[in-house]
Formats: C-alpha cells, sequence, structure tokens
C-alpha cells in the first residue's frame, strides 16, 4: 500500500518537474545520467556506474581521475549493498532522510538542484543517485594527484617550519586548520569566475577580525567580475584599490605560518584552489619587510636583519640614482680621495653616467628575465656569459667604469634581499625613474620624486587600512614591530610590574 | 584624470625647470687639489693649481697605454693682475673645467705674505660659490708657493696631500690639533680682533729641484720632502714674523688648540742630560684679568706627562726624584709658555685672544680701557703655573746608569 502511493506520488512528481523544472533531479537515474553526460560534452571522463538490486537502483557519477577509486566501493557501494541486503528495498525509507537511515561512512550532503550538483561533480565530489529520489547524494572524496607539501621556493628561511601551501584548496586549509585549532576559525567559500568557477576560501577567526576589513574584502569579492581566475595574483590586481600605484597592497605569500600569525593580528586571508600562494588583507608597507624568521630567532638578530632589509630595499631603489647624481652634479659632496679614483675610472668612458648606469641596470635585468625563464639546462651557460659580459668584458673594453659595475651588481643583491618579491618588484620599477630624475635635476630632483612618492604612500589604502599604517598615521604602541622587533615578552614584563608581584 | 594630470605637469617642470643646467660628468673636470699664490710680475698675482691627473690614478687599471709613469698631479702657473683674473686666465690653457670644492690648501709664498697681504686672497676665496672655507692655509717660509706645491714627495708622491697627513696624521713637532684653516684665520682676522696665525711649510733642503717624476728613484727621500715650521704671524693681513717650533707648540698650549700628546725635551735640572717627555692632556685656562692699568694674563695648565727618555742622575725610584722631574718639566714648560707670551708682546701683537676675552669677561673695565690696548699690552704682566705629573715612566723604571 504504502509502496503504490510513492509510486504514484513520484510518477507524478516526473511528470511534474518535466515541463516545470529543468534545473529538478529527475527520480529516473538513468534520465539524470543522460542529462548529465548530454550537459557536459559526453565527457570522456564522466564515469557513471549503476547498481541494481532487485527493483531498487542507483548510480554513482563522478570524474575519473579526480576521485579515489578505491574508497568509493568501500565507503559507498558496499554499505548500500549491505543495507539493501538486510532490508530489502530502499521503499521502506519512505520520505524520511535517507543519509539518517542508511550509515554510510562517507558523509553526504543533499541537493535537489542538478546544476549544483554537476559543479559539485566537477570539483570532484562523488554523486549518488537513488531511483526514486528527487534528491542527489554528493559524498565529497576528492583526491587527484598533487603536489607534495614542499619548502616555499619564494619565501626560504634558516629556521621555522618548511611547509608550504600546494595547489590544493583543502590541502592549505588542514595546514592552517593544524596551527590554529580554534573553534574561532572561520572558512567561508565563494566562487569566482564565470567560466572558471574556482573556489575560494575567506578564512579569517571570528572575534579577532577586523570587522570592517572583512566586509569590505567579501564586499569586494562578490563585485568581483570576471571570467577567469588562475592565481591569486589576478584576484589581488581585482580586489585592489587604486589600480595605478607601483606598490602592492596585498600581500601574498606561500607560508602557512605567515597566514596563520597574520590571522591572528585580525586580518583576512583568501585561499584560492589551484594556487599555493594565499592573498592577506589589509597590509602595511612594514608588513612587507617583516620576515616569518624574525619571530623565530632572537630580537635583536632579527632587528638587524630587518635593518639591513629596509637599507636593502632603499639601495635597491635609490643607489644607482645616487651614483648618477653624484657623478655629475655634486662632485663636491664626494671625499677627494673617492673622486679621484671615480674619476680615474671613468677617463676614457664613451657614455655620460646615466647612460652607462641605464645599460648596465638593463643588462641586469635581461639576465634576471633570463635566469628565471630559461629551461634549467642552460642556466650554467647563461650565468658564465652574463658574468663576463657585466663584470669583466664591459669594463676591460672600456665600455662601462668599474664602479658602475659595483653600483649594479649591488642594488641586484640588495633587490633580493627582501622577503616578498612584490614590494622589491615596485623598487625595480621605480629606480628607473628616479635614475632620470637624478640625471636631469641631480639631488634636487631625487628628493622632488621621493617626496611624491611618500605622498602617494601616505594616501594609499588597503582595504580602507591605511597602508604606512604604524609611521604615518603613527601609533608609538605599533611601533614595536616596525622599524625593530622588540622581545615577545616586552609587553608582558611591563603588565607584570604594574601588578607590582 | 587630475591627479595623473597633476603628476605629468608636475614632472615636465622638473625636467625643465631644472633639467640638466648644472650637470657635468666626472671626466670634465679638472680636481684641484691645492691653489698656491705668489707674487708675481709688478703688480701681479701667480697662482698655482696643483691638479690631480686621473690617467696616472689609473694606471692600476691596465685599460690605456698611459699609466705607469706620468706624473700622478700636475701643477699649473697662471698670472694675472687679480685672483679672479689669473682664474680666468688659466681657463685658456687648461681643458677642463677647473673643479675648486675638493681643494684641501691654500699656500701662499712669504713674499706675497709679506709684501701684498692677503687680503685680496681672501676674499675671492670666500666669495667663490665652489671653495670651502675648511682648508688649510699655510704660508711658504723661505720659499714661494709653487716650490712647495710643484714638489713630487716621496711616499705620497703629491706635496698637497703630504701637508694634508703631515698636519691630520703625524700632526708635527708644532703639535696643533686640527691644523689651522682659513676659516680660523678669517674669523681672527676679522671676528675675534685677534692677530691671526697661519701654519708654516718649506722645503727640507732649500735648494733641491725635485718637480721630476723621476726624483723619486731615488732612495733619499730628504731633498724631495716639505717639513712643517713654527706658525707665521700676521698682522692685519700681512705677515711679520714666524714663530719657532717651541712658541708654536706653547701657542697650542695656550688657545687650547695642542693636540691630546706632545712631544716636549727639556734641560735636566742639574747638569746635563735630558728629559724627553710625552705630555697628555694638557688642560687648563689662560685668562687676562684687568685692575685699574694693570693687566694679568693668569696661565694655570695641568697634565700627565709620560717619560720617554731621561739622561739626568735622578732617582726615579724615590719621590725626590719623580718629584724633582716633575718640577722641571713644570718649570721648563711655564717658561715656553712666558716667553711666547713675552715675543708676542715685543711684537704688539695678541695672537692668543686676549683682547677678545678681556671683551667678554670684563666688558665694563675693558669699554673704560680698550684705547689703552697697546700700553696696557706692553705692560702687562704674565704668571704661569703649571703642574705637570708623571703619569708612567715608560717600559723601565731606573737609568742604566743610575742603578749601581
Amino acid at each position: 500500500m504504502k509502496i503504490y502511493r510513492n509510486k504514484n506520488k513520484q510518477a507524478k512528481e516526473k511528470s511534474a518537474g518535466k515541463h516545470l523544472d529543468k534545473d529538478a533531479i529527475s527520480p529516473e537515474v538513468d534520465e539524470n545520467i543522460e542529462t548529465i553526460k548530454q550537459r557536459l560534452g559526453d565527457p570522456f571522463d564522466f564515469m557513471a556506474r549503476s547498481y541494481s538490486y532487485g527493483k531498487d537502483r542507483f548510480a554513482l557519477c563522478y570524474i575519473d581521475g579526480m576521485v579515489s577509486k578505491d574508497d568509493l566501493e568501500r565507503t559507498i557501494v558496499y554499505p548500500l549493498m549491505d543495507w539493501l541486503r538486510e532490508n530489502d528495498s530502499f521503499d521502506t525509507i519512505g520520505d524520511r532522510d535517507f543519509r539518517q537511515h542508511i550509515q554510510i561512512p562517507t558523509k553526504m550532503k543533499e541537493t535537489t538542484s542538478l546544476s549544483s550538483t554537476m559543479d559539485d561533480l566537477l570539483r570532484g565530489n562523488i554523486v549518488l543517485f537513488v531511483q526514486g529520489r528527487r534528491q542527489a547524494f554528493i559524498a565529497s572524496d576528492q583526491e587527484w594527484a598533487t603536489r607534495a607539501i614542499s619548502e616555499p621556493e619564494s619565501q626560504t628561511l634558516i629556521r621555522g617550519p618548511r611547509e608550504g601551501f600546494v595547489e590544493t584548496l583543502s590541502i592549505n586549509a588542514t595546514l592552517i586548520r593544524r596551527r590554529i585549532t580554534n573553534p574561532a576559525l572561520r572558512f567561508k567559500s565563494f566562487v569566482i569566475g564565470k567560466v572558471t568557477k574556482t573556489q575560494i576560501l575567506v578564512t579569517y577567526i571570528e572575534g579577532y577580525v577586523n570587522e570592517n576589513a572583512l566586509k569590505e574584502v567579501i564586499n569586494r569579492i562578490e563585485s568581483v567580475d570576471t571570467l577567469e581566475v588562475y592565481e591569486t595574483g589576478m584576484l589581488e590586481e581585482l580586489m585592489e584599490e587604486k589600480g595605478y600605484s607601483p606598490f602592492p597592497t596585498i600581500q601574498s605569500t606561500e607560508r602557512p605560518d605567515v597566514v596563520c600569525s597574520a590571522l591572528t593580528e585580525g586580518k583576512v586571508s583568501i585561499l584560492m584552489e589551484g594556487t599555493p600562494f594565499v592573498l592577506i588583507a589589509p597590509t602595511t608597507f612594514m608588513s612587507f619587510f617583516q620576515a616569518a624568521e624574525d619571530y623565530y630567532t632572537r630580537f635583536d638578530l632579527s632587528t638587524f636583519i630587518r635593518m639591513i632589509r629596509f637599507i636593502s630595499f632603499w639601495i635597491s631603489l635609490a643607489l644607482p640614482a645616487t651614483y648618477v647624481a653624484l657623478t655629475t652634479f655634486h662632485q663636491e659632496l664626494i671625499p677627494t680621495n673617492l673622486l679621484v679614483s671615480l674619476a680615474a675610472q671613468r677617463e676614457g668612458i664613451p657614455f655620460p653616467a646615466l647612460i652607462e648606469a641605464l645599460v648596465m641596470e638593463g643588462v641586469f635585468e635581461i639576465l634576471r628575465e633570463a635566469g628565471i625563464r630559461m629551461p634549467r639546462q642552460i642556466g650554467p651557460a647563461v650565468s658564465i656569459v652574463g658574468a663576463i659580459v657585466i663584470g669583466e668584458a664591459a669594463v676591460a673594453a672600456g665600455l662601462v667604469s668599474p664602479a658602475i659595475v659595483i653600483v649594479v651588481s649591488l642594488t641586484a643583491i640588495a633587490s633580493f634581499a627582501n622577503p616578498y618579491y612584490s614590494i622589491s618588484g615596485s623598487a625595480r620599477l621605480l629606480r628607473f625613474i628616479l635614475m632620470l630624475f637624478a640625471a636631469s635635476a641631480g639631488i634636487f630632483g631625487m628628493i622632488v620624486f621621493t617626496l611624491a612618492l611618500f605622498i602617494h604612500l601616505v594616501s594609499l589604502k588597503s582595504l580602507g587600512q591605511p597602508f604606512l599604517s604604524p609611521l604615518a598615521p603613527l601609533s608609538v604602541k605599533k611601533q614595536k614591530d616596525a622599524f625593530f622587533r622588540f622581545p615577545l615578552w616586552w609587553e608582558d614584563r611591563k603588565k607584570k610590574k604594574k601588578v607590582g608581584g | 584624470m587630475k591627479a595623473v594630470y597633476t603628476i605629468f605637469i608636475f614632472t615636465v617642470m622638473v625636467f625643465t625647470l631644472a633639467g640638466c643646467s648644472g650637470r657635468i660628468e666626472l671626466n670634465d673636470l679638472l680636481l684641484i687639489t691645492s691653489v698656491g699664490i705668489d707674487k708675481g710680475e709688478g703688480d701681479r698675482v701667480k697662482l698655482t693649481f696643483q691638479a690631480t691627473n686621473p690617467q696616472a690614478q689609473a694606471g692600476g687599471q691596465g685599460s690605456s697605454g698611459a699609466g705607469g709613469s706620468t706624473n700622478p698631479d700636475y701643477t699649473f702657473e697662471s698670472e694675472g693682475y687679480s685672483v679672479n683674473e689669473a682664474v680666468n686666465n688659466a681657463r685658456n690653457f687648461i681643458s677642463r673645467k677647473l673643479f675648486f670644492s675638493q681643494m684641501s690648501m691654500l699656500v701662499v709664498g712669504e713674499e706675497m705674505a709679506k709684501e701684498k697681504g692677503v687680503k685680496e686672497i681672501l676674499d675671492f676665496l670666500e666669495r667663490h660659490y665652489e671653495i670651502r672655507d675648511n682648508y688649510f692655509f699655510l704660508i711658504a717660509k723661505d720659499s714661494s708657493a709653487k716650490e712647495i706645491l710643484s714638489t713630487l714627495t716621496p711616499i705620497e708622491n703629491n706635496s698637497s696631500k703630504t701637508i694634508e697627513k703631515l698636519i691630520n696624521i703625524s700632526e708635527g713637532s708644532v703639535g696643533i690639533k686640527d691644523g689651522i684653516t682659513l676659516e680660523n684665520f678669517i674669523r681672527w682676522l676679522y671676528g675675534e680682533k685677534r692677530s691671526p696665525v697661519a701654519l708654516g711649510i718649506k722645503k727640507k733642503e732649500k735648494n733641491s729641484n725635485v718637480s721630476n717624476f723621476d726624483t723619486l728613484n731615488d732612495i733619499d727621500g730628504n731633498p724631495n720632502s716639505i717639513q712643517l715650521t713654527g706658525l707665521a704671524l700676521f698682522n692685519e693681513d700681512k705677515q711679520v714674523d714666524w714663530f719657532t717650533k717651541k712658541e708654536s707648540s706653547a701657542w697650542g698650549v695656550l688657545t687650547g688648540r695642542s693636540a691630546d700628546i706632545q712631544n716636549f725635551t727639556f734641560h735636566c735640572p742639574d747638569g746635563d742630560g735630558r728629559i724627553g717627555i710625552l705630555l697628555k692632556d694638557i688642560k687648563g685656562k689662560a685668562v687676562p684679568t684687568l685692575k685699574g692699568n694693570q693687566l694679568t694674563y693668569r696661565i694655570k695648565m695641568s697634565g700627565q706627562m709620560n717619560l720617554q727618555e731621561m739622561s739626568c742622575r735622578l732617582k726615579l725610584t724615590e719621590e725626590q726624584g719623580a718629584n724633582a722631574i716633575q718640577t722641571a718639566v713644570s718649570k721648563g714648560l711655564e717658561k715656553q709658555l712666558v716667553e711666547t707670551v713675552r715675543k708676542a708682546q715685543k711684537l704688539k701683537l695678541d695672537f692668543f685672544g686676549i683682547q677678545s676675552q678681556l671683551f667678554k669677561n670684563h666688558p665694563k673695565s675693558w669699554e673704560k680701557q680698550k684705547d689703552n690696548w697697546e700700553a696696557l699690552y706692553q705692560e702687562m704682566k704674565v704668571k704661569a703655573d703649571v703642574q705637570v705629573y708623571i703619569e708612567s715612566p715608560g717600559a723601565r723604571l731606573e737609568n742604566n746608569y743610575e742603578s749601581k
């Protein structure tokens, strides 16, 4: 009796669904499979396996290569079959929750929309259709070939964790979870890209997070209108405030420990499927100079090293320009002996100092780009040629002076002494503009340019937060982690003294 | 859009308003390391520039064939009725831009300093936009500035570098800290109503002619050497006399410009033999006091000494002997200071800034007695009180001949 009624109802619904809603899931297993196949264009890796027991039928759909096939049988098919063997038919469950009755080791979520089912399918989930039910059950058992967790190559350190993010979102989320085992840790899921439908996770710690920044991040993510994203760099550009700034206002890192420390500071981070780079926002100019290792080594050493980083940033920005300005405008500023030896080096050099500097910087940039792009096997050849061209031959041929070689190589080395590639990129670009200013107006020109640069920096905002934060607006309290890295116990000790224990 | 426009205008303004106007490449400059000024024919002045020869400095690089045996420096001579004219005339035969800002010293020939005075030179040098005031000011004793500048000295190969190091590093036996710069000279002359002094320099062997690079191959360094002498004394802007080296170091002690460590040698208190000491940290005051018509110059100094040599028959192991040495040295130093002041009194010139001290310390009585200065100065009493203590007798205590 019961069975009959059910059948009738299902039949009714089936006919209603057909002309009512294309998105609805049909009670007919085969029909669903057929629709999916059709919509996906009959892909070669779409797998649909049907099982029947008596008159009951169910089918599993998945994309080959994205799920673990061993687990599939064990965790879904066997339990279902066992249940059927004991209970004969699914019909006995009736309208009640299918999942509560059949104990399947894999957690499943239920949906009634065919399109969302297909989205899940394409993300590597397993879809279970049961004959006579208008729901699809989705088991998440993704498993695909992925890179092993390895040391992040863009941010290496001596002391500290060697784990870096990988291209798989779930693994990345786990890396964060393992470091912050706090119930307040939140992952909010979004999908971006009309074509790529890339999954991203907005991560923060409830209660610690800067609410305004979080709201801003979510707003911007929701308003991003794009067809494709493959890397957080693209998202970063789409989310940034001022498009025309040479400075990055969103930080990106490969290190889970950096992300976790940012989260506890109340920042928001964005993880994306398919890339090991995670965005952190809002960020400040200073935080581009704080490496993870600063907090793992002793405070005095890390303060010193941080100073070195600031100095080397300035060197990589301004050293060639300073050289040009001093040797062509302000010779009186150079100590006599140094000036004599510089003048001696420049004897017989056919180019003015600016051209010399531009050419050498240009050559270095070419070598640098070649070093990144070339196939690994050619590496030694390029570096030998580069070293000889820059260091030896150009000087020996009397084309450039040895001093400029020193200047350029010092600049190059200094530009690598930064934990974040993106900020050294801005110094790299601005260096050339600064050189032009220096060559046309000397130190005066450099001052003018630097002033303009500071005005720009002060006006920059990262998700509504001032970019130059602990400096402008000045916060004395936050100075303990700006230019200096104060000891971690600093504040505690003060508090203890106040208590007067 | 507005911002972009502003930035554009801003950039264009920087480039067009300031663009390249002061630009000059290093290889278009002739670095002048020192300037010498002598009396020329008739009414004219003769300028000598010592300029570095960058090609010779580049010798080590092996790129050009020039290196090796070329002179590291050249001197150029140019004459004119004024300093400015002489500099302008030099432009006719020097291919590069004369660059003065690295100038380390000005040498004035004794003849020029005595006969014409340095007033006109000072004006040009102070007014020139490239020239600083903090270079050494020297008078060439018994020779012309040109001779000094075109001497190829041993070790440094360059007279101005030699002089600079003589003053800064070895400090000479004159022992004046940081030398005397043109800035000092001008301040004394015009700012403090004080008779100025200048450093003196002369050739070690007067008649040697060593302006040829080949002379540097001679192992005998003496003919090429130049040496510091006592200070040149000026009345207004004209040179009148010289201090001896002893007097010069006394001048340094009195004016607080003496070097941290100075060597002195004194006679033993009894009989022959000498005491050589290293005087350290000599400090104290030399203050003029004015009571009625009586000017008194009170000198009170104290310092420590290290014994350098001692050939007296004194027992250092006993308190008596040590005291005897201390008194001998103190008295010797006192005498030296007093004699120096006496010499200045004889010349009727105030090299110690006594007038300005009086003006500062006793403004009221100074105002009354101001016109009477010469008589006051002539009658001035000098009272010296110097205490020098032995800090260390050196690495040994006794004399060789005393030990028995």
